[in-house]
């Protein structure tokens, strides 16, 4: 798939904006855009396995809670380097899709998505309760010095376009086919030859991976997590908006899903609640008028006259 | 030998969907499977393709069994499955959809490799101009192509087809006719399943007819065209049934019969694909018309569009005169027309009197219901008996009974019956027809869609012959019967 030379120049000029932009906005706001990274990392996790292999979970911040979880204790007990822990913590919530993925692979559609959010649910509650882990009280790190709020912006980014270049590479395989074919027509998929026990189980456990890791890395910058904020539904539900909004089943949909969302809730942080009503009703507004997202309706138009064969963004 | 079934059998709770079937198919033969509706064939595919798990018997394929396998581990050995309805990757494009197969089943790994495999099906089965063209903006028969490659995409050693050419017009049909023939002739193994008898004849080295989940017979396709247990199955014994009194002329009380529903010009499909074409006919009252073609033919699009579940394209419905093109759905059994649908659909978790008690739903009905339900029991002794059970622990002869009296409690001027004899034993549909002329009998109107010829032609005043959305031959139930074109037009030959 070739790209004009502009198109590199222009994600060059990006990179170095991007680069550029914490030393001169506030604080505050370098926070929001560590938010817009993290979201953007979290919904091309869960775009992955729902955009394309079409397994919509509604338990998304089971794996984020798991890796946070994982990477907080791996530190406070054995002061491993964070970025360590938090790939532990990815390999946690890997285990633990691995672990769910026989009962939960029975069900399909609708089905399929309430059994994750239950899943998710229950175990949000078990860790409240788990006197292991901390129970209700959560587990407090030393803030780690060593990295600033910059510096934090700076690795969210590096996980928000690491996890898009790895969503199109993996679009490039085998495996990114036939799960997109999975997500099309499971039936087919068999009949074409797809193991699609297998092919779903390897998506499941990518989509947990990167989740987790992203949770272990937030987990360290927050220094002190909790079972009620960590595990909550919002992680999952917030997950599913940014990406139907933006555009399920596009690489860049959850990029742009994300920034909307985030700055729209910036833009609403005065009127708390009324944010959410409003991030529902343009919920519901995208899914009866442009379902294919704010990014996949502009495509749609756009690149409508340039049909080519091969993966699309 | 390529395939073989031993004995096999599948039941679904009592009904033997298949019933120790047995067949083989040899490197490059083509062999075609025929039989009316509900006689096994889909189930056969889905059998061969491990979707379902074989009660007895068992399947080799290439001398080994697969019966037990799953069904992606069956394709990648090489058996090829296309669907009745196409299922093709939607949101990819062609090229995309054809690249499937090649990287599961053939012997690549890297998309480029599959790429170029797929573009070479691509100019197989016609659709190199496509390439790009995401598969849900595919016309029927492009996506049909689809089907065929997707199913070529795994080199497959047998290709397993089902109806493929179902819903095609006749230039689309020889146009695949076409394409399978090319393939035949490149030594491709298939087993054809096709109610478009010339299709299957044409391109089937032998045939074999299934009834009842039971291989009936097999042979040629000379053979099997002028074979009077096949010509049995499709039309039905030519002798009368004992239990049913031959048919009396009709005497008509009123001075001319009035026109009860009447078709005209009646064009209609389901979005692009033309289903119904330029068809009319009448109704009067207290007639039984018979409305007869094999599957696939429009019977039920017909009935679809008189009840206005399906719009026209174009052409006028009346009824009592009146137009109800602009009717909804559900206003159809307030103005007097009831129907018996394909499949029976009742309420399955409700008892047979819950059942009852809905059909008389409507406002006309509404307050008759408790004469009327005594004389559904009178019709049929064994509903009262069961008035308590639920509905779909009913045999299959029960529930249709139950849907017939669901129908009437709605005191409607005309019924319709879709398919009435469906997966029934003999007996059973004697006694449904006993019925239906005893309801013909206190005035109400009825159509009466079948597939099997003579029974239809036994208890009806009047019958159309429906092919391929066209009506093709009507007359007199008598003119019909004795006529040769009944046949022809059923056999295509």
């Amino acid at each position: 798939m070739s790209r004009p030379y502009g198109l590199w120049g222009l994600i060059g000029l990006l990179g170095v904006v991007l680069i550029i932009l914490p030393h001169v906005i506030s604080r505050y706001m370098v926070f929001v855009f560590y938010m817009v990274w993290l979201s953007i990392g979290l919904a091309q996790s869960w775009n992955f396995l729902a955009g394309y292999a079409g397994l919509i979970s509604l338990g998304h911040a089971a794996f984020f809670g798991i890796g946070a979880y994982t990477t907080a204790m791996v530190v406070a007990h054995w002061g491993v380097p964070f970025w360590v822990a938090a790939i532990g913590g990815g390999l946690m919530a890997a285990a633990f899709s691995v672990a769910v993925a026989l009962p939960i692979f029975r069900f399909r559609g609708i089905y399929f998505a309430v059994g994750t959010l239950v899943l998710a649910e229950a175990l949000r509650i078990w860790m409240i309760n788990w006197d292991f882990t901390g129970g209700a009280q959560g587990i407090h790190l030393e803030p780690d010095t060593g990295t600033s709020l910059m510096g934090f912006y700076y690795i969210m980014l590096c996980i928000a376009a690491g996890t898009t270049v790895l969503l199109i590479a993996i679009l490039r395989t085998k495996l990114g086919m036939g799960l997109r074919a999975i997500g099309d027509n499971e039936d087919s998929a068999q009949n074409n030859g797809v193991n699609t026990f297998r092919a779903k189980l390897y998506a499941f456990l990518i989509s947990a991976f990167i989740a987790g890791f992203i949770g272990g890395i937030h987990a360290t910058k927050m220094a002190s997590i909790e079972p009620y904020s960590i595990f909550s539904a919002m992680w999952s539900l917030s997950t599913v908006n940014t990406v139907i909004i933006g555009g399920t089943g596009t690489v860049l949909g959850p990029i742009v899903g994300s920034i909307f969302v985030i700055f729209l809730s910036e833009l609403l942080a005065d009127y708390h609640t009324f944010h959410l009503v409003i991030t529902g009703i343009i919920l519901i507004l995208v899914i009866r008028l442009i379902p294919a997202g704010i990014w996949g309706q502009m495509r749609a138009s756009r690149f409508a006259k340039r049909i080519r064969g091969g993966v699309t963004t | 030998m390529l395939l073989e079934l031993n004995h096999v059998s599948k039941h679904f709770g009592a009904v033997a969907a298949v019933n120790h079937l047995s067949l083989s198919i040899g490197e490059g033969e083509v062999l075609g499977v025929m039989g009316p509706n509900g006689s096994g064939k889909t189930t056969l595919l889905n059998l061969i393709m491990g979707v379902y798990a074989l009660d007895e018997g068992e399947i080799r394929f290439a001398g080994q069994r697969i019966s037990g396998l799953s069904t992606d581990g069956i394709s990648r050995r090489g058996i090829g499955r296309t669907y009745q309805i196409p299922q093709p990757f939607h949101r990819m494009t062609v090229l995309e959809n054809l690249m499937v197969g090649d990287l599961y089943g053939g012997s690549h790994r890297s998309l480029k490799a599959a790429r170029t495999s797929a573009v070479a099906i691509l100019d197989r089965v016609g659709l190199g101009e496509k390439a790009g063209t995401e598969a849900r903006k595919l016309g029927l028969l492009d996506l049909k192509r689809l089907e065929l490659g997707r199913a070529l995409s795994l080199r497959p050693v047998l290709l397993l087809l089902d109806e493929i050419a179902a819903g095609l017009v006749e230039t689309e049909v020889a146009e695949l006719q076409r394409l399978i023939l090319a393939l035949k002739s490149q030594g491709q193994a298939m087993l054809l399943i096709e109610h478009i008898l010339s299709f299957i004849f044409g391109l089937s080295d032998r045939v074999l007819v299934m009834n009842f989940g039971e291989g009936v017979t097999e042979g040629t396709p000379e053979e099997i065209a002028n074979h009077p247990q096949v010509h049995e199955i499709y039309l039905g014994k030519k002798e009368v049934h004992k239990q049913i009194e031959p048919r009396t002329s009709k005497m008509v009380s009123k001075a001319e019969p009035q026109g009860l529903l009447s078709l005209r010009n009646v064009n209609a499909g389901y979005g692009d694909f033309q289903a119904l074409f330029d068809v009319s006919l009448d109704i009067l009252e207290g007639e039984i018309v018979g409305l007869i073609g094999v599957n696939g033919a429009g019977k039920t699009t017909l009935i679809r569009t008189v009840n206005r579940q399906l719009s026209l394209m174009s052409g006028e419905i009346l009824f009592r005169g009146k137009s109800i093109v602009n009717a909804q759905a559900y206003d159809i059994i307030g103005l007097g027309m009831a129907q018996c649908i394909e499949g029976r659909k009742l309420f399955p978790e409700l008892t047979v009197q819950e059942n009852l008690e809905i059909g008389a739903y409507c406002r006309r009905a509404r307050d008759k219901r408790r004469s009327t339900m005594g004389q559904v029991y009178e019709l049929f002794p064994i509903l009262a008996e069961r008035r308590n059970q639920i509905a779909n622990t009913l045999s299959g002869g029960e529930q249709q009974m139950l849907a017939i009296g669901r129908a009437l409690m709605a005191l409607p001027e005309l019924i319709i019956f879709d398919e009435l004899s469906l997966g029934l034993a003999p007996l059973v549909i004697d006694s449904l027809y006993k019925a239906i002329r005893e309801i013909n009998r206190q005035g109400i109107t009825v159509l009466l869609v079948e597939q099997n010829v003579h029974r239809s032609l036994e208890v009806a005043d009047r019958a159309y012959i429906i092919e391929r959305g066209r009506i093709v031959l009507s007359g007199t139930a008598g003119s019909l019967g004795r006529d040769e074109h009944v046949k022809q037009a059923y056999f295509g030959l």
